[in-house]
């Protein structure tokens, strides 16, 4: 990965991140789930086929076809799993971040949610 | 028989028919799946309601999210006749009273019959399967598919125009023979015209959807 090319987008990384805490249980449901979850995010399942799609060609994810479950209609699962360059894209972002917030002292402004 | 709780368990089944017809192919399998398990979470949790609304919502926002890249064809397709409808309908207000334009009768002699024939001329298969090429922006078929199609549509805006026609020309004839007093004239005129606009406009839908199925089969070959 060369110097130029660009960081995850906020909500690619945090689909990464679930797709990695998840392991052999990442698929679109769990995802979803964890999102809502960890993050509050309700995220429609399309919004997020389309990023788990987009990391895919990246060569970020890697996916396979499951078992069909009677409580799915009889539908396969498609399950995903960071790929060695996912994993290098996510340490590469974090530490860019890391790197920004470094000597940063936020002062909230008396602003709290 | 399906008893009562295997109704409930199935998710709305046109919100699925519509996903299965926006989402790309690969990904149709594992999003239904995804949605039909969380649905039956969410009917053992909540309200069945409220999972037919969350299910629906989601079928809706992903569907329309897929569906002008999946269903291009179809998107523009009913983009267009929305805007010839809009015209059409704007130069009718402008032109003073909507309700000038509309009359049942004419309406009742142009469509129906139109539709008649073209089942007649062609076959109620060929018919169904013109629509499904179109509305499912359907690639893949044969030659002869796609040549049936336009014939449907061909036969269909054929029928609409001479039907219009045909009923305008019989309209002019009457009001002829009955013109004592030419103070009616205008009212008279003005709606022995509309099946020729009827026609006209079904032919003109037609045309369309003829010559869109002329480019699906040009990008099939």
């Amino acid at each position: 990965m060369t110097n130029k090319e660009k960081y995850l987008g906020e909500f690619e990384q945090f689909i990464l991140l679930s797709t990695f805490k998840l392991g052999d249980n990442a698929y679109g449901s769990t995802i979803r789930q964890l999102l809502a979850d960890i993050i509050q995010r309700d995220v429609t399942i399309g919004a997020l086929y389309t990023t788990l799609e987009r990391l895919e060609k990246k060569g970020l994810l890697e996916s396979k076809m499951g078992e069909a479950t009677a409580e799915r209609g009889g539908k396969a699962k498609k399950y995903f799993k960071v790929t060695a360059k996912g994993e290098y894209a996510l340490k590469r972002s974090k530490q860019a971040l890391t790197s920004m917030w470094e000597n940063v002292a936020l002062n909230s402004g008396g602003y709290e949610q | 028989m399906k008893n009562a709780q295997d109704v409930f368990s199935q998710p709305p089944k046109i919100a699925s028919q519509f996903l299965i017809w926006a989402l790309p192919d690969n990904i149709v399998e594992p999003v239904l799946g995804d949605l039909s398990e969380e649905y039956l979470q969410r009917i053992a949790n909540d309200l069945l309601i409220s999972a037919k609304i969350w299910y629906w919502k989601q079928a809706v926002k992903s569907g329309i999210q897929f569906m002008f890249k999946t269903q291009r064809g179809f998107v523009m397709f009913m983009f267009s006749i929305f805007l010839f409808g809009s015209l059409i309908l704007l130069l009718m207000v402008l032109s003073g009273n909507i309700s000038t334009f509309i009359d049942i009768q004419s309406m009742i002699g142009v469509f129906p019959p139109a539709i008649a024939f073209t089942y007649a001329a062609t076959s109620k298969i060929s018919v169904h399967q013109a629509f499904s090429i179109l509305l499912n922006n359907s690639i893949n078929q044969s030659d002869r598919a796609y040549s049936t199609a336009r014939r449907v549509f061909t036969v269909l805006g054929n029928s609409g125009v001479i039907l219009g026609t045909l009923i305008a020309l019989i309209s002019f004839a009457a009001m002829g023979a009955n013109m004592d007093d030419l103070s009616f004239f205008g009212a008279a005129f003005s709606f022995s015209i509309l099946p020729l606009i009827y026609g006209t406009t079904l032919k003109m839908v037609c045309y369309v959807a003829e010559k869109k199925i002329e480019n699906l089969s040009e990008i099939d070959s």
